[in-house]
């Protein structure tokens, strides 16, 4: 074994189940959203459950950005993991408002620790107006944009999310999504995606990790890992101007010019080739 | 309508008796059920069903052996002599302590059932943000049970009003100590008082009623035991 480097996230694993055994050993950046991907059933959930310490994986080993969360002798409780969670469904509070959810997680971090402050977080994910209302008011996206919102709201080193679209309808992803991108430019804490969409994964990833029946198959830069799944990555560009119909992107310092006018000049975009065979 | 001294003396006796017995087993009751919704122990099957005993069991069965237990040549008497407390059998307490075990399954199962149906999610969620054990009983589990936990409540209250055998076993007919309104009623029959017995019962049968009404007015699906 090779030291710990300090700016990385080390998860070891090895769990049995019925139906499968998940055996991983992983080194991933602690910067960036890293996706695990694969099928349904391949192990994802399983090994963000263990990283989380929801589930016990005796024997695993766990450090995250040099901190010790799982080893021999170490077992540290979930409600001591700086960390968020979001899950698949819905897991707001139904006895709590919005506003008494958002503050739950970030009222037991004490002050000084608080990294993510309620005004950035409210404005990121667009929660004020939802702010007054019962969580069996708002739509399955609204409810996930708060989740979201509740896990950064308590200063998390390391979040967490479990296929968080999985569940809504094509309209309520559309709708989430642009606030996905949004959190990847600015939030400074690595991001551990679950997902089984191509097109997430594209959209959202920079690192990929891809699972089959437990055990890592690829993992690599998210441009690489999806070039040779045969999806072309979108890139990250910026709006520089509108000029005569067209829009002008930077990426990475060149300049493309494309047909009609998108978002804002400034406005962050992703643009993504298809090959068109 | 009026009640004469010794009846208002064992209806009091009665609420008394209700309202200790009912604290006692929110106190109990509530980690039982936790751990009878929640664990995956093979005693769990085993356990749930001594605490769901007593709806099956005569009360007289249970308050005979309770009275060897609590007697003279008990292990519990032999404890409570140790202790200076004294017997316990014929008196107040000796009630409370057959009461709490006549009455478990009702504060049990609404409970067990509350914490069953809150579902493993949202303590999870919970845990992920920082909230102990502890913290998350207090600010997820029992606010969202708060159903539960008024009508296991309510019908451990009405339930422990309405006991007779276990009474009779344990407590005997002493006025003021542990003559309670059913052990009224059955003095006033047997002196063939029954107007007497009239008023007092229907004083408890009104009561009941009101209880229950209350609770199907409130919560239709309450009583779901």
């Amino acid at each position: 074994m090779n030291a710990p480097k300090p700016n990385r996230i080390e998860a070891r694993f090895r769990v049995v189940r019925e139906n499968f055994t998940l055996e991983v050993d992983l080194q991933l950046p602690d910067r960036g959203i890293t996706a695990l991907f694969g099928p349904s059933g391949c192990g994802k959930t399983t090994l963000l459950r263990a990283i989380a310490g929801l589930d016990r994986a005796p024997g695993g080993r766990l450090v995250v950005s040099g901190e010790p969360w799982q080893g021999a002798d170490i077992f540290v409780p979930p409600h001591r993991r700086a960390l968020g969670y979001v899950f698949q469904e819905t897991s707001l509070f139904p006895h709590l408002s919005v506003r008494r959810n958002l503050e739950y997680g970030m009222k037991r971090v004490p002050a000084s620790e608080r990294t993510l402050h309620w005004d950035e977080v409210v404005d990121w994910l667009g929660l004020a107006p939802l702010i007054r209302q019962q969580p069996h008011q708002l739509s399955g996206g609204q409810r996930q944009r708060v989740a979201i919102g509740r896990a950064l709201l308590s200063s998390p080193r390391l979040l967490l999310m479990d296929e968080p679209l999985a569940a809504l309808d094509a309209s309520a992803r559309a709708e989430i999504l642009p606030y996905l991108d949004q959190l990847h430019q600015r939030l400074a804490i690595p991001v551990l995606y679950v997902s089984h969409s191509v097109e997430e994964v594209a959209r959202l990833a920079d690192h990929l990790v891809c699972l089959e029946a437990g055990r890592t198959a690829w993992q690599g830069a998210a441009a690489d890992g999806l070039a040779r799944l045969g999806v072309m990555p979108a890139h990250a560009a910026r709006v520089l101007a509108h000029e005569a119909g067209q829009t002008v992107l930077e990426i990475n310092g060149q300049i493309v010019r494309v047909a009609g006018l998108l978002g804002a000049p400034g406005a962050p975009v992703r643009l993504r080739i298809d090959l068109g065979t | 309508m009026m009640l004469s001294p010794g009846d208002w003396q064992a209806l009091v006796l009665t609420l008394q008796l209700a309202g200790i017995v009912t604290l006692i087993l929110f106190v109990l009751g509530t980690p039982i059920a936790w751990w009878l919704a929640r664990t995956q122990s093979k005693w769990k099957a085993p356990v749930g069903a001594v605490a769901a005993l007593p709806l099956v069991l005569p009360p007289s069965v249970l308050g005979f052996y309770l009275l060897l237990m609590m007697g003279p040549n008990g292990w519990v008497g032999a404890l409570t002599q140790w202790l200076g407390i004294g017997l316990l059998p014929f008196t107040f307490w000796g009630l409370v302590v057959a009461s709490v075990f006549y009455s478990l399954p009702f504060m049990v199962q609404p409970l067990q059932s509350a914490f069953e149906s809150l579902g493993e999610r949202t303590l999870e969620a919970a845990a992920t943000l920082r909230a102990s054990p502890l913290d998350r009983f207090y600010s997820v589990a029992a606010p969202i049970a708060l159903p539960g936990f008024i009508t296991a409540g309510i019908l451990t209250f009405a339930h422990t009003v309405g006991e007779f055998g276990v009474v009779l076993m344990i407590g005997g007919n002493i006025p003021g100590e542990t003559r309670v309104a059913s052990v009224q009623i059955f003095d006033h029959v047997e002196a063939l008082q029954y107007g007497e017995a009239h008023k007092l019962s229907a004083v408890l049968l009104v009561f009941s009623f009101l209880v229950l009404l209350a609770l199907y007015i409130w919560r239709p699906k309450a009583l779901r035991l």
